[in-house]
């Protein structure tokens, strides 16, 4: 017993360090935003003043930070649906054997380099209505211009499209090395339970993608929940708030009015958020139950 | 009625064709062993059977009914692949109770059912203690169980079995070859095991088919098949261990035939002389077992000058490889000796023990 | 906040695509004002600062020596203003201040006063609303280099062609949009910065002063209000008050004049689309007047006529004056502010000023430069803001020199903008716009 006491105290020590590094870079900002969030701090006007929850209070009736939380949350969901719908859709196609399929692909990926800023100021013009080329187009076929940007109703999903266009790749790609990997025999062993196409998508492929269709989700989650180039560009939350998600709110707040103590506050709720939603996904990645 | 029959079946991929009109009947409640190298067929011709490939002319019957045109999932057959092919997703229960779940049975077994018979087929296998655990997790051996509960979870008729434990280690391929047998005694049904291995295949099966380049070379029980192999082929593949096959030339030399056994003329044993009553052929394949096969004194008159070739340890026993004119006989002896590649010994074969062949047509003259 | 580009979003784009804001030194002579030495200027990413970048060899050898230009969008230029001013010693000679962050900065930044003096530099050439705007505490606080009025812009063609009066209040805006709204094909009445948060946020700010008054209750002086003291007691936030209701009237009576995507146009944008014919007016960071005047294509050049602000019912003709000075940061050491003043008196001369306007930059704050010939050829704009300097039209009290200016802004830009869209009505989002401030105010502990 003591040998493994002795053996355990030896194998700590040798992780240590890595733990301490491991507790610096992930630990250490969250722990320091949570700090700073207790506090009034505008930056450059003095030290920070200790207030407590203060800032959470105010959040807590801070209207526009209700909404934007729901904004985030319908982004996020939109996003992540067509994104991973679409995604999934093009990785069985790219997974078609046919010749070209390759050179498609590579093709089909090049929106995945583009900085998002970039994406941004590029669906920005397209969807601009003085300037754009899609209501050009849409006035071409003889419809009224359509406010993109400026439509309460439409503006979230000029978004949506413009972080699907970016993003879809990336689901396609993870999807389609995921279908690559899929072992053959099993379909063969679903030919002799007789399951038919349709059947064998849902009980055999789809179970098997599981996995990489949690980690895609979770990634594409994580990343829109975080998103901020493309409002930033294309709507800087307009129109009457329809696209101020979280990120861009803490933007305002932290990085334009330099109020950083409710900044951190939002920061910390945002952690908070997402947290909860992908645990809901990571704790579906592994081995789960079996249908019935 | 569960025997399989192959009538006058012909399979061809593309323009390449596996086996032309090959007939073959495994009947009921036998196990039948499909033998043969890599790439002669045995594999395509199970698949055959599972409805995973379909035939390009000819019937396959089970049962008396013909099931060219019956999906896989309707014709009362029960598969193990080779790579186990679990479904990685599922815990043990779930790929046992997979072929009872899949909605072409739908309504056909109750949960109670369902969870009964994987109880028992998880008995039956010793892998009650494993069926909560997931598949991905199990190793080989296990997997292997889980596979072979998975094809007779639905008691099949007929059970196929691909290569069902050359992945495994010898140990535990020991193990599961007489498992298969209890099995096979118990549950009698008719099996169809594919492999590479003759050993596995004495071991298991009651006939065994030895196949060849899309043919069926032959097929026997396996005592027949070890003992009297129809074709050379037969003999240099299957026996534990195989028999060498040699060709050598024959000769009429002047008390009668005579074989140049690697330079040295041996006469042809007088039992076998009544099998060339006219012109003796001017080369003959000859099967010798390593038992026939001995070490001498290099100034013996009967030595034969042999080149060793190859040398390893099997068991407690020395088995070498020698090289003797075109051919190469192996030789074993329990006794332990120092032996280099390319060292030239002298040794002795005794030919009243051999299997003679067609140097032609590979078809046997005398076992 | 003055120009109207540091929020474009072309700018932002291309301030992260290309980082190489910083130059390495050209070959530097030694004559000229910085005799072989090496000046850095922490600068915005707006029209003097972007030609002095596309110029940049050239200046280095006018001036004999390396000029590191670092050039920053404008959120970003104002968090390393306010770090750099933590350092114990500055990492820039010179940095670029815009007029509503005097107050914010005017603790960290040297008083120049002393140097005007002793350099003989010629301050009244300067336009007085410009000088003045750096002008707090008794300290002059920076010279200007590119502060520029948001003005209004009309064309002349279409005006003379509908028999319409150049336009003086708001009323008269609202009739010339109204009938030159739709008479042309692809022709709105108005441009301007609608889109939410900071451009909604300035146009409310700027179009409540030329209402008559300023967002937050600053004092009332001679000609407008105090922006050179400004106490904790003038923070109350004046959205509740009349001239908030008339300037709200006015932006919504705007919004059915305006063209299709209104409610996302800002800065550069509604300058483009007048530019090309898109509307008959619009509200111009004058500078920015460069857009078409230099354009051979554009339908507007050389059909543009320019007005202060246009008043509303109980307010001026006053345009905001906005837009950039050169500062030195007090933690400079004293070794180093002798090199930094002679470079600020450098880039602030008449010569320079008009050697920018070559390149696409039409801001003169000087009433000489103002007169020279070629630079008026060049940039129609500028005597007419010469004009509204020397009558008093221009004022930066507009948009309060305050700490808090951005999240005024914001606030106003955001809450406004609901009843833009519609989604609110105008009375409710001033009601909101004003509990906001309020609570900012109070947060800042002012009250």
């Amino acid at each position: 017993m003591s040998l493994l006491r002795e053996k355990r105290k030896i194998a700590f020590a040798m992780i240590s360090p890595s733990i301490l590094v491991i507790v610096a870079i992930n630990i250490f900002p969250i722990i320091f935003a949570v700090y700073i969030s207790l506090h009034l701090w505008s930056f450059g006007r003095g030290e920070p003043r200790f207030a407590g929850l203060l800032n959470y209070e105010d959040l807590y009736y801070d209207g526009r930070f209700i909404d934007a939380v729901f904004t985030s949350a319908k982004f996020v969901f939109f996003a992540v649906l067509v994104e991973f719908l679409v995604g999934f859709a093009l990785a069985f196609l790219f997974n078609v054997k046919v010749r070209g399929m390759a050179t498609l692909r590579q093709v089909a990926v090049l929106p995945i380099m583009v900085m998002p800023i970039v994406a941004g100021l590029v669906w920005f013009y397209m969807f601009n209505e003085n300037f754009g080329v899609i209501n050009w187009l849409v006035t071409l076929l003889g419809a009224p211009k359509v406010g993109f940007l400026t439509d309460l109703d439409v503006a979230l999903f000029s978004i949506v499209l413009a972080d699907a266009w970016q993003w879809t790749p990336f689901v396609m790609l993870v999807m389609f090395a995921a279908l690559q990997s899929l072992p053959e025999y099993v379909y063969e062993a679903a030919k002799m339970d007789g399951l038919n196409g349709w059947q064998t998508f849902w009980r055999v492929t789809i179970p098997m993608l599981r996995p990489s269709i949690m980690i895609v989700i979770i990634l594409r989650i994580v990343d829109s929940f975080k998103m901020i180039e493309l409002v930033f560009m294309m709507t800087q939350g307009g129109p009457a708030g329809r696209t101020e998600v979280l990120p861009w709110y803490l933007y305002v707040t932290g990085f334009q009015g330099l109020d950083l103590g409710y900044a951190a506050a939002i920061a910390v709720c945002m952690l908070i958020i997402v947290t909860i939603f992908t645990q809901f996904f990571v704790a579906r990645i592994g081995f789960g139950d079996d249908q019935k | 009625m569960s025997e399989v029959q192959f009538r006058e079946v012909t399979k061809r991929f593309g323009g390449t064709s596996v086996f032309e009109r090959i007939s073959l009947e495994c009947p009921e409640h036998r196990y039948l062993c499909l033998l043969g190298p890599s790439g002669c067929g045995k594999t395509t011709l199970m698949r055959l059977v599972a409805g995973l490939e379909q035939p390009d002319e000819g019937d396959i019957l089970i049962g008396g009914q013909r099931v060219n045109d019956l999906p896989p999932s309707t014709r009362n057959v029960g598969m193990a692949f080779q790579n186990y092919a679990l479904y990685p997703m599922l815990s043990v229960r779930g790929n046992l109770a997979f072929p009872l779940r899949a909605p072409v049975r739908k309504r056909s077994y109750s949960e109670a059912d369902i969870d009964s018979r994987v109880e028992e087929i998880a008995h039956l296998l010793r892998i009650g203690w494993l069926l909560d655990r997931p598949v991905t997790t199990l190793s080989g051996g296990q997997q292997q169980r889980v596979a072979l509960g998975r094809a007779l979870i639905r008691n099949p008729p007929v059970l196929l079995l691909d290569e069902p434990i050359t992945h495994l280690d010898a140990r535990l391929r020991y193990e599961m070859r007489a498992e298969l047998k209890t099995l096979h005694a118990n549950l009698q049904t008719t099996t169809i095991h594919v492999t590479h291995d003759q050993q596995e295949a004495l071991a298991v099966a009651d006939l065994i088919a030895v196949m060849n380049a899309g043919r069926i070379e032959q097929i026997g029980p396996p005592v027949e098949v070890y003992r009297y192999p129809k074709t050379a082929f037969v003999a240099g593949f299957a026996g534990d261990p195989p028999m060498s096959v040699v060709r050598m030339p024959l000769r009429v030399g002047d008390s009668g035939l005579q074989i140049d056994f690697g330079g040295r003329a041996l006469p042809l044993p007088e039992k076998f002389a009544r099998y060339f009553p006219g012109e003796p052929p001017s080369a003959l394949l000859i099967g010798i077992r390593p038992s026939s096969v001995s070490l001498v004194d290099a100034q013996a008159s009967n030595a034969i000058s042999a080149k060793v070739y190859a040398h390893e340890m099997v068991g407690r026993e020395l088995q070498l490889m020698l090289s003797v004119g075109d051919g190469r006989i192996r030789y074993r002896s329990p006794e332990i000796r120092r032996f280099a590649v390319g060292d030239i010994v002298a040794c002795d074969v005794n030919l009243e023990q051999a299997h003679l062949f067609d140097a032609e047509t590979g078809a046997v003259i005398v076992n | 906040m003055a120009s109207m580009n540091f929020y474009s979003r072309t700018t932002a784009a291309f301030a992260v695509a290309s980082v190489a804001a910083s130059f390495a030194a050209t070959s530097a002579s030694s004559e000229g004002v910085l005799n072989g030495e090496t000046i850095r200027i922490l600068a915005i990413g707006d029209p003097v600062f972007q030609v002095m970048q596309r110029i940049h060899g050239d200046l280095e050898e006018m001036a004999g020596g390396t000029i590191e230009l670092d050039v920053r969008g404008f959120d970003v230029l104002r968090q390393q203003v306010l770090l750099n001013a933590q350092n114990d010693v500055s990492n820039y000679d010179l940095v670029s201040v815009d007029l509503p962050q005097f107050g914010e900065y005017k603790d960290f930044l040297v008083d120049l006063a002393g140097y005007v003096e002793e350099s003989g530099m010629d301050w009244e050439d300067f336009h007085a609303a410009a000088w003045t705007g750096a002008y707090h505490d008794q300290k002059q606080l920076g010279i200007p280099i590119q502060p520029h009025p948001e003005i209004f812009a009309y064309r002349v063609d279409l005006f003379e062609e509908a028999g319409l009066e150049p336009p003086r209040t708001t009323e008269q805006v609202l009739a010339a949009a109204k009938a030159l709204h739709g008479s042309k094909d692809g022709l709105s009445g108005i441009c301007w910065n609608a889109a939410r948060g900071t451009p909604l946020g300035q146009t409310i700010t700027m179009v409540m002063g030329s209402h008559g008054l300023p967002v937050i209750a600053m004092n009332p002086i001679e000609g407008g209000f105090d922006l050179g003291n400004v106490g904790p007691e003038n923070m109350h936030p004046q959205m509740d008050s009349e001239t908030a209701n008339e300037m709200a009237a006015y932006l919504m009576e705007l919004m059915k004049y305006s063209p299709p995507g209104i409610l996302n146009m800002a800065w550069d944008e509604r300058v483009r689309v007048f530019a090309q014919g898109g509307c008959a007016m619009t509200y111009i960071w004058s500078g920015r007047s460069a857009i078409y005047e230099l354009d051979e294509n554009a339908e507007a050049r050389g059909n543009v006529s320019y007005l202060p602000h246009p008043a509303g019912p109980n307010g001026l003709n006053v345009s905001t004056l906005g837009g950039w000075f050169l500062s030195i940061p007090d933690n400079l050491p004293e070794d180093r502010r002798d090199l930094a003043w002679s470079v600020i008196e450098w880039m602030t001369s008449p010569e320079m000023m008009a050697e920018y306007t070559k390149h696409g930059n039409c801001v003169a704050p000087s009433h000489s430069v103002s007169q020279d010939e070629e630079v008026v050829a060049r940039c129609p704009v500028i005597p007419y803001v010469d004009a509204m300097a020397t009558s008093g039209e221009i004022a930066g009290w507009q948009r309060p020199p305050v700490p808090e200016i951005q999240q005024i802004f914001d606030i106003l830009g955001a809450e406004f903008h609901e009843a833009l869209a519609g989604a609110e009505s105008p009375e409710d989002s001033l009601m909101e716009a004003q509990r906001q401030l309020d609570r900012v105010m109070r947060r800042a502990g002012y009250y």
